[in-house]
């Protein structure tokens, strides 16, 4: 007699990887059940709540914070033992943490992918460009990306680049007065203003009305232009998915043949349940993923879960300009410089991004003002000087993944008795090496704005970007999964995550980690 | 099967449990003049302001903020929120208002170097209240960690917003419709 399973797939998670892979395989005729250790809530509650929160810069604070389903900011959530203070701001609700990410939606350059080979540092990706390519363009299609085909987003000022097999799904919205001001001050010093493709639709696109600029991307789109994990959790459930919130995933049951077998998930009231599939895809973010492989004891025979754990660690530069440019005017971001993408520097140093922020400054402005003592009529007066003129950059470096960069279960645990994280990060020398280019950058972009610098020594600052913890490779003895996020260990067990991202870049990933997820749901499908 | 403890109080959503202390404080302070001591409900709750004493901070606020009209209930839920966990901040408030009428200042145009500006004291007290109008909460924000001590006094009203209401938008609010952001603002030249 054959097996009875509660569902041809279970996918452990509701993000936007999660969710994408969920309604893939559901419009495919799959039957899914998919676990969400959060609840839901609607969109207005959220943004309902932005507004009556005393932390507007705390991206966390407007979403639930439970005991059985921590944000990140939780002071118990992940403990630190490394010399970085690795903090990314994670949410835990059906849509994950999508809800506030500003929606870059890049590719990686094929020479990304092949960093090993072409720059002798780091790793390859066991896959090439091409065959990505396809899902990349898929995920475009999913998330309502708008884009500007026509630009080389290396960074170069060559070709189109990367290449594409179909124009953008949107096409790109209107550069702000900002920007063009900055593109044109900038360009003549040779630094080449890139547009960001982005997931805010600029026409109205899968019910989503075309994003008018509420400024408010992070930490949550009042109207939901900007799409966000949530769109296709509920996409999901109309083809069929079950969804199952407040279910949080502890353990990955193994079988015969190496095959997991069922997962086990607890509620908040204590019920201990479990179920069975022929398929699990893993979706829990780059940090909870290679956890949840840990405390179960699979997919570890490289000893490679957790390890290799990169981000996108960066550096800020804020400014005041000599003329007034008005940030906060559209969306919080649009794109930036790319000069530092790509080149034969990468044999010596990271690579370099540099994102011109264009959120309402008012808070950082008027706090530094009321620091300097200000009051009085010279406050207003200052602060519309000065909000009109800031420059916000933001800098990402590309990392390489080093095994002592880790994620590991940590002795705490929440309300459900589950361990919670504990991370050691340290900034290794490569990127430290991309710093010293950033900085002679900062004293260029200074001089081009006639700026006076606010604040150019920031520290290493966290990015969000979660990568490297349950990395891909060609070879079982050191990666945890191969080119079809498959896990090594166990033929039907995926990994959905931007954990398995072996080669950094600087180009924020979740586009990338939605194509791989569409591209699991394709590769189950064909096995079922 | 294991059964979660109880979430306390500190585990509870930020957000909501905040909102609570504020609405609580602010129903203790508007009730005080009528209860007598022994029935107030906590030792540190700010409780003791008077309609007079709410009427004072007022009119201080529209003075140090060059306002001159500002929203009665927000000026207490400003004056509830600095003065929990600092039982003196009515005296403070009286001694920052007699050192300005003493100075002479009616108008903020007088504060620079004036006595009152002067006095690291007195300077700081004007520093604290004017950051809770213009920010709109009182504390110190933290990043990264879900707790700090600042307290939500109010959104869309928060001074910072003002100077600059005709060009940008208070966040989550739209201003001109989609691609309006390709235009200088109209006020470009004289910015």
């Amino acid at each position: 007699m054959n097996p009875q399973y509660d569902a041809d797939v279970i996918v452990i998670g509701s993000g936007a990887l999660g969710s994408n892979a969920a309604y893939e395989l559901a419009k495919l005729g799959r039957s899914v059940i998919m676990l969400e250790a959060g609840s839901r809530i609607p969109r207005w509650k959220i943004v309902e709540n932005f507004r009556t929160s005393s932390r507007k810069s705390n991206f966390n604070d407007p979403y639930p914070n439970e005991p059985w389903a921590h944000t990140s900011y939780d002071p118990d959530y992940i403990e630190n033992t490394g010399s970085f203070n690795f903090k990314p701001g994670m949410l835990k609700l059906v849509g994950g943490t999508t809800w506030h990410w500003a929606a870059a939606c890049w590719r990686y350059l094929p020479n990304d992918m092949k960093l090993k080979t072409l720059y002798g540092v780091g790793r390859d990706w066991p896959i090439e460009y091409s065959e990505l390519e396809p899902y990349y363009q898929r995920a475009e299609e999913a998330l309502g990306v708008s884009g500007n085909g026509d630009e080389d987003q290396s960074g170069q000022a060559g070709k189109p680049w990367p290449p594409r097999s179909r124009p953008y799904p949107l096409p790109p919205e209107a550069t702000t007065y900002m920007n063009q001001r900055l593109n044109e001050r900038l360009a003549k010093e040779g630094y080449h203003y890139i547009h960001e493709p982005n997931g805010r639709v600029t026409r109205p696109y899968d019910g989503r009305p075309a994003c008018c600029g509420n400024n408010n991307c992070m930490p949550v789109c009042p109207i939901g232009a900007m799409y966000s994990g949530d769109m296709h959790a509920t996409h999901a459930e109309k083809a069929g998915v079950k969804l199952l919130t407040e279910s949080t995933a502890y353990k990955l049951e193994k079988g015969a043949g190496g095959r997991i077998v069922a997962v086990h998930y607890k509620k908040p009231t204590g019920e201990d349940i479990r179920i069975t599939a022929r398929y699990f895809v893993v979706a829990a973010h780059g940090l909870e993923t290679p956890k949840l492989l840990l405390i179960s004891g699979v997919a570890n025979s490289s000893d490679q879960v957790g390890r290799n754990l990169m981000d996108h660690t960066g550096i800020g530069l804020t400014m005041i300009a000599d003329e007034p440019l008005w940030p906060g005017r559209g969306a919080v971001q649009q794109g930036g410089i790319f000069n530092w993408r790509d080149g034969d520097f990468r044999k010596q140093h990271s690579a370099v991004k540099h994102s011109m922020a264009n959120a309402v400054p008012n808070l950082a402005v008027t706090n530094r003002l009321l620091h300097k003592g200000v009051v009085g009529p010279e406050l207003d007066e200052r602060i519309r000087h000065d909000a009109a003129r800031w420059v916000d950059v933001g800098t990402v470096f590309e990392m390489l993944p080093e095994a002592g960069n880790r994620v590991t279960p940590s002795d705490k645990k929440d309300a459900l008795g589950i361990p919670m994280l504990r991370v050691n990060y340290d900034v290794g020398d490569y990127t430290k090496a991309g710093k010293v280019i950033a900085k002679q950058d900062y004293a260029k972009f200074a001089k081009i704005l006639n700026a006076e610098v606010i604040e150019d020594e920031t520290g290493w600052q966290n990015r969000d970007h979660i990568m490297g913890s349950v990395i891909m490779g060609s070879d079982a003895k050191d990666s945890v999964v191969n080119s079809e996020c498959r896990t090594f260990d166990h033929d039907n067990l995926f990994l959905a995550t931007t954990g398995v991202i072996p080669a950094s870049g600087v180009i924020n990933p979740t586009l990338t980690g939605v194509a791989l997820s569409i591209r699991i749901a394709d590769t189950i499908h064909r096995e079922l | 099967m294991h059964v979660p403890p109880a979430p306390s109080p500190a585990d509870a959503p930020s957000s909501p449990s905040r909102r609570r202390l504020i609405v609580s404080a602010s129903l203790v302070a508007a009730g005080a003049a009528l209860l007598p001591w022994s029935r107030m409900a906590y030792a540190q709750s700010p409780a003791q302001a008077s309609p007079a004493e709410l009427a004072g901070f007022l009119a201080l606020s529209c003075l140090l903020t060059s306002r001159p009209h500002l929203d009665a209930a927000l000026s207490q839920r400003v004056f509830v929120a600095l003065a929990d966990g600092d039982r003196n901040f009515g005296f403070k408030v009286r001694s920052l208002a007699d050192a300005l009428g003493r100075a002479g200042i009616t108008d903020m145009k007088a504060f620079k170097d004036s006595a009152v500006d002067k006095d690291p004291d007195s300077k700081a007290l004007v520093v604290l209240i004017v950051s809770a109008w213009y920010h709109g909460y009182t504390g110190t924000p933290k990043s990264l960690t879900s707790v700090d001590d600042t307290r939500f006094i109010t959104y869309t009203e928060a001074l910072m917003f003002a100077p600059t209401r005709d060009v940008t938008v208070i966040p989550t609010y739209a201003r001109a419709g989609t691609d309006y952001w390709a235009h200088p603002p109209a006020s470009i030249a004289t910015d």
